[in-house]
């Protein structure tokens, strides 16, 4: 999105800026900055202040929320990676949410149990002695980087397994869904090791933070989240914007063509679905002390296909608009469904009919033609009709 | 020997109603490229069909069952159909987006059962004469699942009769193979697409009835058994009947025995390691069409 | 020793040989054009040498190692670039982005994951080599037919192949495109090996140096353009129907 094609179609005032634009300073279209870059620079740096002071604006509730929302962001983010840019649709991203979750929620209730002890919940389910997968979780330095390296590695594994084979297009849709009724399963089954069906609870203590102290606690976790989505985002827009991103749209649009470019689109996919799911899993990580639980209902078929929806009510590839509709999906989803619970999923149920029939640019779309739409109508406008102009000539023709 | 017939059995009639789901996926699939999420809840209407038939003539009147089995068939057909031609026929070549879609749909239609029989369970109570099994060495095989069994065979040796012997089956297999060939040699494809809809989901339909003669059946019946069904659709190869019928033995047999060796957690794993290795030999399925690669 | 060489190349699909016992050699330097009626199997050639089928049978050889099961990035590697039918390009990307990515092939992962900086010296020598310098902010999903095509040659040049296969790099083009495509072959040819699918005679009468002609997966004759129009069984099998071909 980095083009100025496209790009100028945000900001009047930088179509003003182009208007009035000197002979020195280098033609629009060589200014990688100009246009929409530099209003998305500006909705993001007001995104960031805002979400920085949140704290101070928003009650104990909502700042909990909202740190919740981060999470899921997060997730959002991987999955426009794997499914806006690179044409995976991924449905089982709940699969590596769960493992981040997982992984943090083992270590937080081996370490609140102190050495040599069991976690509660399997005292209560007659497990006498700690589960060999518990092991290694007894350790901070080893669990804080599992939470993202394992759903790393575990989707790199199944990624280069299935992509190697040219499996893509609906067949990988379904085969992550599979896998994602298949990991529900197989945690549910083991109730000593995994808690079951309860999933892991009861979360006191996180790094020192004191999760019963909300007071305090829920502003810390907030920052952490925030930090972390962050990091996310950073981590996404460079991935996009590089040469590896275009390969990514590249492997989307025309798979058999970037081979004949000398790449293995094989690899290149892995390497986007294997992000995806650290991402998926740094957000279970941080979501098991903000929310306090993890367990099979959240990582299932039904949770992972709706973290979908969220990125394409936002507008895939796009990543700010995967944010934004993470964040808006589970605003209305917590206002409404708790009021109006078969209301929402009937609404859930038309809003991934009339996005994806209908609107598939989402709302990052929407609002890109709205403010296209405007522009035309500034005075400025004209000036860059003809740079638009061959561009529907040649779509038409 | 007698487990291993029995868990045989076992996995023949999970076998038997995976592949009724599956027929009518593997063809939407292979014909229209159409992935069909909605697909688990036409398996759950049909089952509702039977349950209102039941509740409608009383429980007694086996007129009732018999009556579920062409009328479960014609509900889900017509369900298919109607999502044939107001959401899918508008987005045909982009597969991902109909599966979504067609999710949205699933979505309406389990909350529209919740709304209407309410979120618990209910019981469709299976006729008399199904009651009791009977015991061959040992291995005893109950009536209901010998009903499946033999209901799911005569559905499928009458699709395939239909799909070799009829005009209107010959131009199915024609636009499932090559859908422009198809149409350039004068074969109107939406009619087939329509019929071919109607025929998949209607299937869907007597599935759920059969569903319903094993347990309870809910608003969410449908998803438990639609990942497994498309699981046999991408292992016995796009739009095959033959390959869905392997498929689906081959997977319900599979699970079947590792449920009995392992646990039934352990067993869904190791059924999808099992479907990815199985793609690594061949990724495109057990009955491959092949034709000349087109660039 | 040919720099490619092919020996033997059964292709069967389903009982049906597209390709029944080929046999062709192509010199360093060469412009090979390779024409033949409709289902010859010229494409089919074109596939099993850019490796996106594997020959059921047959052995093909380039600068002396085999590539018959080499997958199609290894074959991009060794030097072998490939155009298709349809033009095939990345619409959402521009022109420039296009080309940059043929031309970072050979670049490391890690090089991969950072931004394009300006526009390089074989991306801009590409995009002037077949005229769309002033194309290269566009994407390329808004360019004409004839300009993708190009814009596929472009790509095919920033790869730097020692031998390009052009599957009907003229098809759908108008006269004056034609023209320009011939004479931008043959500047590539001047230091690359060319071999080149194409229907429309015309187009080979002007520009070919030497022919062969398939026919049913065979080779039917090979030599000049004068000695194959001389030949009586291709104008049999191929001659007589060029203007239907061409039509079509």
């Amino acid at each position: 999105m980095t083009d100025s094609i496209q790009g100028d179609v945000v900001g009047t005032d930088a179509a003003n800026l182009d208007l009035h634009v000197d002979p020195a300073t280098p033609p629009p279209a060589q200014n990688k900055f100009s246009g929409f870059a530099r209003g998305q620079m500006g909705l993001i740096l007001s995104a960031v202040v805002l979400l920085l002071i949140a704290p101070s604006l928003l009650s104990e509730f909502r700042l909990d929320l909202l740190a919740k929302y981060a999470c899921f962001a997060m997730i959002a983010i991987g999955i426009d990676l794997a499914w806006g840019y690179g044409g995976m649709l991924v449905l089982g991203q709940g699969v590596f949410f769960g493992m981040g979750g997982y992984v943090m929620g083992m270590y937080m209730k081996l370490a609140e149990a102190g050495p040599g002890n069991l976690p509660d919940f399997m005292t209560w389910s007659g497990v006498e002695e700690l589960p060999l997968i518990w092991e290694p979780l007894k350790y901070a330095w080893l669990a804080i980087p599992l939470v993202i390296i394992m759903p790393m590695l575990f989707a790199f594994l199944l990624g280069s397994l299935i992509f190697r084979r040219r499996v893509r297009g609906p067949y990988f849709a379904i085969l992550s869904q599979a896998l994602a009724a298949a990991f529900v399963i197989l945690i549910i089954g083991q109730q000593g090791a995994t808690g079951g069906t309860n999933g892991l609870t009861n979360f006191t203590n996180f790094f020192g933070i004191d999760l019963n102290d909300t007071a305090s606690s829920t502003s810390s976790l907030y920052y952490i989240a925030i930090i972390a989505l962050g990091i996310c985002y950073v981590i996404g827009r460079q991935l996009v914007r590089s040469r590896f991103g275009r390969l990514l749209i590249a492997s989307r649009d025309q798979e058999e063509r970037v081979r004949f470019l000398g790449y293995n689109p094989a690899t290149i996919k892995t390497i986007a679905y294997a992000v995806a799911a650290g991402m998926a899993g740094l957000a279970g990580a941080l979501f098991v002390p903000i929310v306090g639980i993890i367990s099979p209902a959240l990582m299932g078929i039904v949770p992972s296909i709706e973290m979908v929806i969220w990125v394409a009510i936002g507008g895939r590839a796009t990543l700010w608009g995967a944010v934004v509709g993470a964040l808006v999906v589970n605003w209305a989803k917590t206002g409404l469904s708790e009021k109006f619970p078969s209301f929402w999923t009937y609404f859930l149920g038309l809003l991934f009919i009339v996005v994806v029939a209908y609107f598939p640019a989402g709302l990052a779309g929407l609002i890109k033609s709205t403010i296209g739409k405007l522009k035309e109508f500034t005075p400025s406008g004209p000036s860059k009709a003809p740079a638009d102009k061959p561009a529907t000539e040649g779509a038409a023709g | 020997m007698t487990t291993f017939f029995s868990q045989l059995f076992a996995g023949l009639s999970t076998g038997s109603l995976l592949l009724m789901i599956a027929l009518g996926l593997t063809f939407t699939f292979g014909q229209m490229n159409v992935i069909n999420m909605a697909h688990g809840e036409f398996i759950m209407a049909g089952a509702y069909t039977g349950y209102v038939l039941q509740v409608t003539f009383g429980i007694a009147a086996g007129a009732a069952f018999w009556l579920s089995l062409p009328i479960s068939f014609v509900v889900a057909g017509a369900m298919g159909l109607l999502l044939e031609i107001v959401l899918i026929k508008r987005l045909y070549g982009r597969p991902l987006d109909t599966l979504l879609v067609t999710w949205g749909v699933a979505l309406i239609l389990q909350q529209l059962a919740r709304d209407i029989f309410g979120a618990p369970n209910v019981q469709v109570v299976p006729p008399g004469f199904l009651d009791g099994a009977v015991k061959i060495g040992g291995v005893s095989m109950s009536y209901t699942r010998l009903f499946i069994i033999g209901l799911v065979l005569l559905s499928v040796l009458a699709i395939w009769l239909f799909m070799t012997k009829t005009v209107n089956g010959t131009r199915m297999r024609a636009v499932v193979q090559n859908r422009p060939l198809a149409e350039a040699s004068g074969i109107s494809s939406p009619p087939v697409d329509r019929r071919t809809f109607f025929i998949g989901s209607g299937l869907a339909g007597v599935a759920g009835v059969g569903i319903s003669l094993l347990g309870s059946i809910g608003p969410t019946l449908g998803t438990a058994y639609i990942v497994n069904a498309f699981l046999v659709v991408i292992v016995g190869g796009l739009g095959s009947i033959r390959g869905a019928v392997i498929a689906a033995f081959a997977i319900g047999i599979f699970n079947s025995y590792t449920e009995y060796l392992t646990t039934s957690s352990l067993a869904s794993v190791l059924v999808f390691v099992a479907i990815i290795i199985f793609l690594q030999f061949r990724p495109q399925g057990i009955v491959v069409q092949r034709t000349r690669a087109m660039a | 020793m040919a720099l490619l060489e092919i020996r033997n190349i059964i292709m069967n699909f389903d009982g049906f040989h597209a390709i029944d016992d080929l046999s062709m050699d192509v010199e360093e330097g060469e412009v090979r054009f390779l024409i033949g009626p409709n289902g010859a199997g010229k494409t089919t050639c074109i596939d099993v040498i850019s490796g996106l089928i594997n020959p059921t049978s047959g052995t093909v050889t380039f600068d002396g190692d085999r590539i018959d099961s080499t997958s199609e990035f290894d074959i991009v590697k060794r030097g072998i670039g490939r155009t298709f039918q349809n033009p095939t390009v990345f619409d959402d990307l521009t022109v420039i982005e296009n080309i940059d990515l043929a031309a970072s092939f050979r670049k490391s992962l890690f090089k991969l994951l950072r931004q394009r900086k300006g526009v390089s010296a074989e991306v801009q020598s590409a995009m002037d080599t077949v005229g769309l310098s002033d194309q290269g902010d566009r994407k390329a999903g808004e360019l004409s037919h004839g300009q993708k095509q190009w814009l596929e040659i472009a790509m095919l040049l920033a790869l730097d192949p020692r031998m390009l296969l052009l599957d009907e790099p003229v098809a759908g083009m108008s006269k004056e495109e034609r023209t320009q495509t011939g004479d931008l072959v043959t500047e590539i040819a001047k230091t690359r090996t060319v071999m080149i699918v194409e229907h429309d005679m015309d187009f080979v009468r002007r520009f070919a140096t030497g022919v062969t002609v398939m026919h049913d997966g065979k080779i039917l004759t090979e030599g000049t353009i004068d000695e194959v129009q001389a030949n009586e069984e291709v104008q049999e099998v191929y001659l007589g129907r060029s203007e239907v071909e061409e039509v079509a």
